[in-house]
């Protein structure tokens, strides 16, 4: 290819992106809002479990999106590492918890799936389940063996609305407005 | 240049395949992600944005592409004309339909999905759903109301009793489950209908807080496994202050009949509800493919015209380019070719004429230089021949004259070239004449012709010419051309009769002077003889005759010994010589002469010195000399003659002596001024005509010239000799 049409192409990529970038509007409505109010780990058995709360609330979209039959996907994203110098840290761990989020008209109640214990809680109201989902007990996190006991080791938790996981027609709209955003500050703390 | 363009056009084209392939598998994804999710729904978002990156690609490729043309338009750059009727063409040829199609699409697709969605069906669904709700609901204040029963059976009952009444109950009602339990939550009692896992079930908080305050609840829990059921949660009235406060929990199995047909209004419901909520963003997805696709039609065919259209302008391009190439004169152009249509031939066509054209030009160069150097050959030869040539058109203008044509008729031969010998008549007496002569001779209608006539100059200079003409046909015009050759024949005329009187002066040296002698000596003897013996009046007569046979004689024989002087070929001795030293030496010898002739020296003290006989030369001075004292012989009051020297630069820059002479008697008769010094002329009674002829045979003898003319009254000669370049360095 010539050096022009080079220069073409990534213009053109350059340009998509930023256009990607800049055309990010919001409704103005509630906004989508993760708080992670506590985390820690505590030694039991040989084995650190984690217990963390969490404060989430859904837009109004979100929200409209769940009344009315969308199903949404909540990630809880773990990670333990290790720090290095001049270097990326070493992921020690990396683990998730899906929920599953779910209204359910029959019933009026809004039906939370922990994906991977695939246990199913009912809930009368939208915050109760969030309350379920924000709540993390006892989550056996990493085992001391994995663990250098000279080394420091560091925990993060964060919050994400998994938007491939809605249905297609929603996802650009998903990635392009606020209002479907829910990524939380990622909470960090050290092992112990 | 070519190369270049056939470079572009192949990237091009790669490009724009990989990019078209590129899109056309994208926007094929992103169709199918609307329907296939699980195969193309990961990757929605990046076969968006690498459509939305290939579109801005080939937009921005397509601006410049325009812009180059716009460009080129306003240059009328060749082949861009058309390259805009065949990009409209395009243009119109493709946008049309995919337009039509277009918009239909987007009208049949929002038709489609908004047909998808029905009031009635809406309303029907709400009004399923509601139904089964309120069919649970019933069911529910049923079953709260058997269970209340029921809980009648346990007050103050003992442990081990309510666990077979509980299962007798639980038996009878066809209950999933009967458990007895505090309102702290722990079971007293319990009988499940499920042998193997006998966990019995706890009541939720809420339904624990709804006991202790006296009232009871029912729930409705949906399980995948077991499907759904009912939870009712009363309290064992009364409340004993003996025993633990108790509560009755009864597990309801909801009828899998009911449960599937409710479960099937809820997934029709809430499939419906969910389509419905996403109406809008299915339109606007489909909108947004097609409009990706209406877009990659549209600039895919710009592109691709503005690719077809340069594709077939090049090889035109590449023509019109040639062919102001071959306007310019350059020959050497050859046009690239490729493929095996008709431009092919028209360029192999191209190339061919420019390959003669070429070969032509060649030759034709070659021709040129052979004619430039036959030109410069017949240039050379006549600037260096002796003879002036002049060509004459057949309007008698002058094409080409030569250097010597213009020193015979005294004009610079380039001021000639282009104009008329008429032209110059009234500057140039020379011409004028020479006009004269040659014009009735051009008129006449003979071939070639010859004639030798005579010019004089402003000075009176006779010149004597030689012309020959010869008639040059030239079959453009009717009237012919003249090539005149001429030549001064002055020098040969002259030199050719000064050989002849030398040859008479010669002749009657030898044949008159010998018999002089004899008449001399007879007149004297019959003098000296018969004197004395005749009478008085004889020998008066005999002596007067003798006497008069005598001096007749004597001057007889002074004039053959003038004659036999200037016939003489005298051997010269050439030395360098200083003309002022001579020029006094001749002078001095007048000095003594008192009234008679007074001598006047104006000499330049920085002469240089001349190779001379100083012999001659000082007969040359007595001879002009002696010329200017017989010019005043009747006069009393003498003569005046003034010498002077100087050094001038003659003809090609060669130094020359100039001695002027001149006196101030009466001057030189104008009848004679032509013929001065030819033999034989004088003014004078006496003279024998041969002194300025001999001053003349002295000069020439020396390289020099003379030139006669009359000055303030008096006769002037100027005599020029050529000096050695040796500075005389002599005082004045």
């Amino acid at each position: 290819m010539q050096p022009r049409n080079t220069l073409l192409g990534l213009c053109s990529i350059g340009l998509a992106l930023i256009a990607f970038i800049a055309v990010n509007p919001s409704s103005g409505e509630t906004q989508a809002n993760v708080i992670i109010t506590k985390a820690q780990t505590r030694l039991v058995n040989q084995t650190y479990l984690l217990d963390a709360v969490t404060a989430l609330s859904l837009s109004n979209t979100v929200l409209d999106a769940l009344d009315n039959g969308i199903e949404l996907t909540l990630i809880a994203k773990i990670i333990v590492s290790r720090p290095r110098s001049l270097w990326f840290d070493e992921k020690v761990k990396d683990t998730s918890q899906k929920y599953h989020l779910k209204f359910h008209n029959l019933s009026q109640r809004y039906i939370v799936t922990n994906l991977q214990s695939e246990v199913k809680t009912q809930f009368r109201t939208y915050t109760s389940a969030l309350i379920h989902i924000g709540e993390i007990q006892s989550f056996p996190l990493i085992s001391i063996d994995d663990l250098d006991a000279d080394l420091n080791y560091f925990c993060q938790l964060s919050y994400s609305l998994d938007i491939n996981e809605l249905p297609t027609p929603l996802r650009l709209k998903a990635y392009l407005f606020n209002d479907w955003h829910f990524n939380s500050e990622t909470y960090q703390w050290r092992l112990q | 240049m070519a190369p270049s363009i056939k470079f572009t056009l192949k990237s091009d084209l790669l490009v724009m395949s990989v990019l078209f392939l590129l899109l056309l598998a994208s926007l094929f994804g992103l169709a199918g992600s609307h329907n296939n999710i699980e195969r193309f729904g990961d990757f929605y978002i990046w076969l968006l944005g690498l459509n939305a990156a290939g579109l801005l690609f080939i937009l921005i490729k397509v601006t410049v592409l325009t812009w180059d043309l716009i460009r080129q338009l306003r240059k009328r750059v060749a082949g861009t004309r058309l390259t805009l009727k065949v990009l409209i063409m395009f243009i119109v040829v493709s946008l049309l339909p995919v337009s039509i199609v277009y918009a239909f699409s987007q009208n049949f697709l929002r038709s489609a999905i908004d047909s998808w969605f029905d009031i009635p069906v809406e309303k029907a669904l709400e009004d399923s759903l509601e139904l089964s709700r309120n069919a649970i609901n019933v069911q529910m204040r049923t079953l709260q109301r058997i269970t209340t029963n029921l809980s009648k059976s346990f007050y103050d009952i003992q442990p081990h009793a309510a666990v077979i009444l509980l299962d007798e109950l639980r038996q009878e009602w066809d209950l999933l489950e009967l458990t007895l339990l505090t309102t702290g939550n722990e079971v007293i009692a319990s009988s499940t209908v499920d042998n193997i896992n006998i966990r019995p079930s706890h009541a939720s908080d809420g339904d624990i807080l709804q006991v202790r305050s006296g009232g009871s609840s029912i729930d409705f829990q949906i399980n995948d496994e077991s499907g759904a059921h009912f939870i009712a949660v009363v309290p064992v009235l009364p409340f004993s202050a003996l025993t633990q406060n108790r509560m009755l929990l009864a597990i309801f199995p909801y009828s899998n009949r009911i449960g599937a047909l409710s479960e099937n209004v809820q997934a029709a419901f809430s499939g419906y509800r969910k389509l419905e909520f996403l109406r809008n963003s299915l339109k606007w997805t489909y909108f947004l493919t097609l409009t990706l696709v209406l877009l990659f039609s549209t600039l895919m065919s710009v592109w691709l015209a503005f690719y077809l259209s340069r594709r077939l302008i090049f090889p035109i391009q590449n023509i019109a380019k040639g062919t102001r190439s071959v306007a310019e004169g350059d020959f050497s152009t050859r046009l690239p070719t490729s493929g095996r249509d008709e431009l092919r031939f028209l360029v192999d066509s191209f190339n061919q004429m420019t390959q003669r054209l070429s070969a032509a030009q060649i030759k034709s160069q070659s021709d040129q230089t052979l004619i430039e150097n036959q030109r410069a050959y017949l240039s050379t030869v006549l600037e260096h021949i002796s003879s002036g040539v002049i060509a004459l058109d057949g309007d008698q203008i002058i094409r080409t004259v030569n250097v010597m044509a213009g020193e015979i008729l005294q004009i610079d031969a380039f001021s000639l070239q282009g104009k008329s010998l008429s032209d110059y008549s009234e500057d140039n007496p020379l011409i004028d004449q020479f006009n004269t002569v040659i014009t009735p001779l051009l008129e006449q209608s003979k071939i070639e012709w010859r004639e030798e006539f005579e010019i004089s100059g402003e000075q009176g200079k006779r010149k004597i010419i030689n012309c020959r003409g010869a008639q040059l046909i030239d079959q453009k015009t009717t009237r012919p051309g003249w090539v005149l050759v001429f030549e001064d024949a002055t020098g040969i005329v002259t030199a050719q009769r000064e050989a002849a009187w030398g040859e008479v002066a010669r002749r009657l040296a030898h044949e008159i002077k010998n018999p002089l002698t004899p008449i001399q000596l007879s007149a004297e003897r019959l003098r000296h003889k018969l004197l004395d013996d005749l009478p008085p009046e004889a020998a008066k007569i005999l002596d007067r005759s003798t006497h008069t046979i005598v001096q007749q004689v004597e001057a007889m024989k002074a004039m053959v010994n003038a004659f036999a002087e200037y016939a003489a070929t005298p051997v010269s001795t050439y030395k360098p010589l200083s003309i002022n030293q001579v020029i006094r030496e001749v002078a001095d010898l007048y000095s003594g002469m008192k009234e008679s002739i007074k001598i006047v020296l104006f000499l330049n003290g920085q002469l240089p010195l001349i190779s001379a006989d100083a012999a001659r030369i000082r007969q040359l001075l007595h001879n002009v000399i002696k010329n200017a004292l017989e010019s005043r012989k009747d006069s009393e009051t003498g003569v005046t003659v003034t010498i002077t020297t100087e050094l001038i630069l003659g003809r090609n820059q060669m130094r020359q002596v100039l001695i002027t002479i001149q006196d101030d008697g009466p001057g030189f008769p104008e009848d004679l001024m032509n013929k001065l010094f030819e033999p034989y002329v004088t003014s004078k009674s006496k003279g024998s005509g041969l002194g300025l002829a001999i001053v003349k045979k002295i000069t020439e003898e020396h390289d020099g010239t003379i030139h006669a003319s009359n000055q303030d009254g008096g006769a002037q000669l100027s005599i020029q000799i050529p000096s050695i370049n040796q500075p005389e360095g002599e005082p004045t």
